[in-house]
């Protein structure tokens, strides 16, 4: 009798378990189903990036092979705009694939250096100029460099074919080691591997990224003397303290302050010509009390207070109740010059200037020598369509869209209601830049 | 006794064959934490959501006790009416401009893709650097700007931030979380321009870097726990 009621219970007991094994056995091919299913969509996801890569990059050797062979400037401006087009494509087909940052990042410049390059070719071409032996020598090394990459590119499209998988060979949270995928794009990133070095003003040029320091003088301060700068009747605050350097492209001293209300606050004092480069005030806003126009004219005041004079608000933005005011530096209160530009972010319940920032200006602002328009206001006029109705013309200066600065006719015009800000060349009477006004609740923009 | 003790034993040792299946595998339980759809509607300014974000905003200041629903009913109405009061402003029960921009609201969405570009630059900034001082917020969100600006890096916002490999936060989902109000404040400065760095394009902790490599990059500046370098 006894003996039966263990027999029963041990056959419960195994029913049970055998149940639950079933079940946990159903849930897991289910499971490992869904997880194939996963992996072969984010596997089909970077070999069609993959594919895409090897089309654009062997286009890419095509073209810059024939745009040294070609000697018409219009079929040259068609393979330049194909090479741009194409170096984005790849540019974007790269990005999407899983490889290591550190094992890629040549070959991405490489790419970036040929779009950036060709992109000031399409320029250079669009207005009739030749292309010099400087550059064709340049589009010389470049097509090596590209037949480089397209070697290597094509050499893996062929493993891919022999059933290579993508994702088996990324290694997901691995920080230390290189994946096998990123492993096989290392022979683009040999240190014996050169790309060459392009001289030219556009994106990605060393011009843009290696911009000389116009604004600030070579006198050196000492950090005894950059807190001094820092005002405590401007930046009313309770505590100042060091709190190291910055050493960069500017070298600063940077002081942590606190206020009264127990907020911090951060500002950073160029060593050279103990200029205000940055600043910054934790704050939360509450309820707006404070309308645009006043918030322009604190950040105004504030400008003046530190002793940039001649500054005139030029536009502003306002972000989650932060007034973002564009200050520019005007030459005898006429002619506004855009490069030298701060910003002042002021918070629209008390009124607060919470941040400041100057690396703008600190690169651009200098004494204009003598600033002479070769044509005159109505000349300039002439170069935007009639149906634009222009009410003001004044001379500004306005920033290059890569490197330096051109001297403008700045026209506001409107045209069936909308606002338009057209610039005219000074001197060469060219059109430059046309811009509209969007209005917005957040203030005007400028598209 | 014996046999069903044999059938117990048999079934004990196939379900313990199957855990270590299970174990063995490399399945992720977990799913993965998604942001609210919510949360997305709210930067891109979608008119139910700003009737819920309205709503949200004139509960947590104690004029609202109805729920967060996005209908405009009579209680919502109401709250609007002594929000207006109480702020000086026309108590007519209707979010226009001057109502919807003293509650920091705003009612047009100028391009959506900006403001994405924004909340993604957000999300980034506060799965690296929540807890960092504000500062050092914007400094993260300054790298990835710069990055996007230099050749070595993919030219998008997006493709700096989901580059493999690149940012920690990225590698292990902290990125999903949503991002708060200090993180889309800081990413708004950085991209107004805001740079503490002066052109960094790296940073790293050096309480748990684990690469001996960045520490060969030239260091610029120190913000509270990351050392920014070029």
């Amino acid at each position: 009798m006894k003996q039966s009621k263990i027999n029963i219970v041990l056959w419960v007991v195994s029913a049970v378990l055998l149940l639950t094994a079933a079940a946990f056995a159903i849930a897991y091919f289910v499971t490992a189903n869904n997880e194939k299913n996963y992996k072969n969509q984010l596997e089909f996801v970077y070999e069609k990036s993959f594919y895409e890569l090897v089309d654009n990059v062997n286009n890419l050797e095509v073209n810059l092979s024939k745009l040294n062979s070609a000697n018409s400037k219009s079929y040259q401006a068609d393979l330049v705009d194909k090479l741009v087009q194409q170096s984005n494509q790849a540019q974007d087909n790269l990005a999407s694939l899983p490889i290591d940052e550190q094992s890629i990042s040549k070959t991405i410049s490489f790419i970036n250096s040929t779009n950036g390059y060709c992109t000031s070719l399409a320029v250079q071409l669009a207005k009739g100029e030749a292309l010099t032996d400087d550059q064709k020598y340049s589009i010389e090394a470049l097509y090596e460099s590209a037949q480089n990459v397209k070697q290597e590119v094509n050499r893996f499209a062929t493993l891919l074919t022999n059933d290579y998988n993508i994702v088996e060979n990324v290694k997901f949270n691995s920080q230390m080691n290189q994946s096998g995928f990123s492993k096989q794009f290392s022979a683009l990133e040999e240190p014996n591997v050169e790309y060459p070095q392009l001289i030219y003003d556009g994106p990605f040029s060393d011009s843009v990224l290696n911009k000389e320091i116009k604004g600030l003088s070579s006198e050196e301060i000492t950090k005894v003397q950059a807190q001094e700068v820092v005002k405590k009747e401007v930046f009313d605050y309770k505590t100042i303290q060091y709190d190291g350097m910055t050493d960069g492209k500017f070298v600063t001293y940077n002081f942590v302050l606190t206020f009264a209300d127990d907020s911090t606050g951060y500002v950073q004092v160029t060593k050279n010509g103990g200029f205000i480069l940055s600043y910054n005030r934790t704050h939360n806003i509450e309820h707006f009390h404070k309308s645009q126009e006043e918030c322009v004219q604190i950040a105004e005041k504030f400008a003046a207070d530190l002793g940039l004079t001649n500054m005139k608000s030029v536009w502003y933005a306002d972000a989650e109740g932060y007034l973002y005011v564009n200050l520019a530096y005007t030459i005898d209160d006429k002619i506004v010059v855009y490069p030298d530009l701060i910003k002042i972010k002021v918070a629209m319940d008390k009124g607060l200037v919470v941040g400041l920032e100057g690396m703008t200006y600190a690169y651009n602002h200098t004494e204009r020598a003598a600033l002479k328009a070769a044509i005159t206001s109505a000349q300039a006029e002439k170069q935007v369509t009639p149906e634009l109705d222009v009410q003001k013309t004044t001379l500004c200066i306005i920033p290059n869209e890569y490197v330096g600065e051109t001297l403008a006719y700045e026209m506001q015009a409107t045209k069936n209601g909308m606002q338009f800000y057209a610039y005219v060349d000074a001197q060469t009477g060219e059109l430059i830049r046309i811009m509209r006004v969007v209005e917005t609740d957040d203030g005007n923009l400028l598209m | 006794m014996r046999r069903s003790l044999k059938v117990l034993l048999t079934t004990i040792m196939c379900c313990m064959c199957m855990f270590s299946l299970l174990s063995f595998s490399d399945i992720t339980l977990a799913a993965p934490k998604t942001t609210p759809a919510a949360e997305m509607h709210l930067v891109e300014c979608l008119t139910k959501t700003q009737i819920k974000t309205v709503q949200q905003k004139l509960k947590n200041w104690g004029y609202y006790s109805g729920s967060v629903d996005g209908i405009y009913g009579a209680k919502t109405k109401a709250a609007v009416k002594s929000f207006q009061k109480k702020n000086g402003l026309t108590a007519d029960g209707i979010v226009g401009k001057k109502t919807a921009s003293a509650m920091g609201i705003s009612l047009t969405s100028a391009s959506s893709q900006t403001s994405s570009d924004k909340y993604l630059l957000a999300k980034a900034i506060h799965a690296e650097a929540r807890g960092e001082p504000y500062t050092g917020q914007v400094a993260v969100g300054a790298v990835i700007l710069n990055r996007v600006k230099n050749a070595n890096f993919p030219n998008t916002i997006a493709g700096v931030i989901y580059q493999r490999g690149a940012f920690t936060a990225v590698d292990d989902g902290q990125i999903n979380l949503a991002p708060n109000d200090t993180s889309l404040r800081a990413a708004q400065d950085a991209l107004n321009g805001w740079d503490p760095t002066y052109g960094c394009i790296y940073y790293f902790n050096p309480a748990t870097a684990t690469s001996s490599w960045i520490w060969s990059r030239k260091q610029v500046t120190t913000i509270g726990k990351h050392i920014f370098c070029l």
